[in-house]
């Protein structure tokens, strides 16, 4: 392992950059598809994965910096927008309202987007390979994979029923149709099981945001339904507005609620999917029997940066001056694949880090000294489509080796109708402007 | 609905609130006074960086107008200050999240970004598609880092 020594953290004049450079340029003239023409010594930034981290970087670097040559390495030639895909399982939305694609990045910021997967890094020629055999030289590599899905946590559940007929649909796609088709096609006075992860994983409201979609849904077309949510965990983030939203709208806390929530201390923990019954088995060995069973797995770092040693245990380690890898010189690692608690995994943040490190980069190419790293992360989420919540957390930088410090905000419950109204459309209105910015 | 919601933000917007933190709002990590201390300790983050971190609500440097949450770029320097002096001190009901994305933020920083915001292109305040230049090479330069 090639642990990297943090005093060697000093700018590079760009003259010292493009020497060094000079003697895998002749590589990049191989690889132009953007219409743009770069010089032969342009540093060549390579970023792996086309989610909202890997795009954020992709597009903000090429706004420092107009001769950079930038590669985007990713496998699908559309991306579905996670923030707003809860929204898909009531049908207030299409999957198609969320469909980004990767024409912007190529034709408007001239960023090189192959549709390949990545696949090693070769950390000492400084190259990366993908699956189809390209091997393409970098000075820096920008990693955003996203994060594995730990199916196999589960005792009985895999990647296979959860895409037939167990979905998780923790990735906006085929799974979130299923689910949504399940629902719709439940028996009357069905039970609809969510299992949500221990932390950490990507958008921690997002299970009870879903919870809370399904309720309304159901309240319309199944109203003796009940959503039983068997957690990993004995809390979550929002849970003093999702709790009173609850309350007013499905009869929280009732005999009749159509939620229940059980925490993992009261034995709600699931350990085992019993498909065959239809079950799931929590960690006090009690089955549960679901007519949809919706298990949220838990995460761990992406699967190409476990492969390609970024990652310790579960995560990846990095530096928080830039994001840089603990691990491997010249990689750098953002999104939901690091370490970074008390940073939570959301696409807001990712974006964010994106920023931090093309920042990083940019100055480390003019010979300056880096900033300071700074995150906002602000959650602008629904309980119903007549009910939004805010919350805002900033990050500061507390010195070399510490993690970043959070200052954390989360107001309470909204009762004016009006104001929560106001907060739903303007959730609405930053999923709408984030997509942009991140994809236009 | 949404020319009414708009109207309804503006209005509430510019009414001046008592500032009350509710005790049920849950406020953790740093307190305030270590988070100035930090900020104090290190060099600024750069107008850049922190501008950039408004992008996500904002749009791309500030250049976004889609419905509700009104654009930054171009707005004139004293204006932003003011905005964000505002909504740091008398917005504590945090009705819209500014009120509480505020708190922390330093009266250096929020210098910082409103001299940056104020020598980008202005955006149309009007509602509609705004066009925008994506790349401002300018942008480079102004970003001056900690030092």
């Amino acid at each position: 392992m090639n642990k990297k020594d943090l005093n060697k953290k000093k700018g590079m004049s760009r003259r010292q950059m493009l020497k060094m450079l000079g003697a895998t340029a002749a590589t990049y003239g191989l690889l132009g598809a953007s219409s743009k023409v770069f010089s032969k010594s342009a540093p060549h930034i390579v970023i792996v994965g086309g989610g909202i981290g890997g795009a954020a970087a992709a597009k903000y670097l090429r706004l420092l910096n107009a001769d950079v040559k930038i590669t985007l390495i990713e496998p699908n030639s559309q991306y579905i927008f996670c923030p707003g895909s809860n929204e898909v399982i009531p049908g207030w939305i299409t999957l198609e309202d969320l469909m980004v694609t990767y024409t912007a990045l190529k034709t408007r910021y001239h960023v090189n987007v192959i549709h390949d997967k990545a696949s090693i890094i070769d950390y000492d020629k400084k190259q990366l390979r993908l699956e189809k055999g390209t091997v393409l030289n970098y000075h820096k590599l920008i990693v955003s994979p996203g994060p594995m899905h730990g199916y196999h946590a589960i005792e009985g559940f895999s990647k296979a029923l959860a895409d037939g007929d167990f979905p998780s649909a923790y990735n906006a796609g085929k799974q979130t149709m299923t689910l949504r088709n399940q629902i719709l096609s439940m028996k009357q006075g069905g039970t609809v099981i969510i299992a949500p992860p221990e932390n950490d994983y990507r958008c921690p409201p997002a299970p009870y945001e879903r919870a809370s979609f399904i309720a309304a849904m159901l309240k319309e077309k199944n109203p003796t339904a009940k959503i039983l949510i068997l957690d990993a965990k004995d809390s979550f983030v929002l849970s003093d507005n999702y709790n009173f939203y609850w309350k007013k709208t499905f009869g929280y806390g009732t005999d009749n609620s159509m939620i229940e929530w059980v925490p993992k201390k009261k034995g709600g923990k699931v350990v085992k999917l019993d498909a065959t019954h239809h079950a799931v088995i929590t960690a006090d060995g009690q089955s549960h029997k679901g007519d949809v069973i919706n298990i949220i797995p838990p995460e761990a770092a992406g699967l190409f940066a476990l492969k390609n040693d970024l990652a310790d245990t579960q995560w990846c380690p990095v530096d928080f001056l830039d994001f840089s890898s603990m691990r491997h010189d010249d990689v750098y690692v953002i999104g939901d694949s690091v370490d970074g608690a008390p940073m939570p995994k959301t696409g807001y943040i990712a974006s964010n880090q994106a920023r931090i490190v093309v920042q990083a980069i940019n100055d480390e190419l003019h010979g300056k000294e880096l900033s300071t790293p700074f995150i906002i992360n602000d959650c602008v989420a629904m309980a119903g489509h007549d009910y939004g919540m805010a919350l805002s957390t900033t990050f500061r930088y507390a010195g070399k080796g510490k993690r970043l410090k959070d200052l954390y905000y989360i107001p309470e419950a909204e009762t004016n109708p009006a104001k929560q109204i106001v907060r739903q459309q303007v959730a609405e209105n930053w999923q709408r402007t984030f997509r942009k910015d991140i994809f236009e | 609905m949404k020319a009414f919601l708009l109207s309804f933000f503006l209005i509430v917007s510019a009414l001046s609130f008592v500032n009350t933190v509710t005790a049920k709002d849950i406020i953790g990590g740093l307190t305030l006074k270590e988070n100035f201390e930090l900020a104090e300790q290190y060099p600024m983050p750069s107008p850049w960086l922190l501008s950039a971190q408004c992008s996500a609500c904002h749009g791309t440097m500030g250049t976004e107008f889609d419905d509700i949450i009104p654009p930054l770029a171009g707005m004139d320097k004293q204006e932003f200050i003011d905005k964000m002096q505002e909504y740091k001190t008398k917005d504590a009901n945090q009705f819209i999240v500014m009120g509480i994305i505020t708190q922390p933020i330093t009266d250096k920083e929020i210098e910082a970004m409103a001299d940056f915001f104020a020598k980008l292109k202005p955006v149309s305040r009007s509602l509609g598609k705004v066009p925008y230049d994506v790349v401002v090479p300018d942008w480079a330069n102004m970003n001056s880092g900690a030092k």
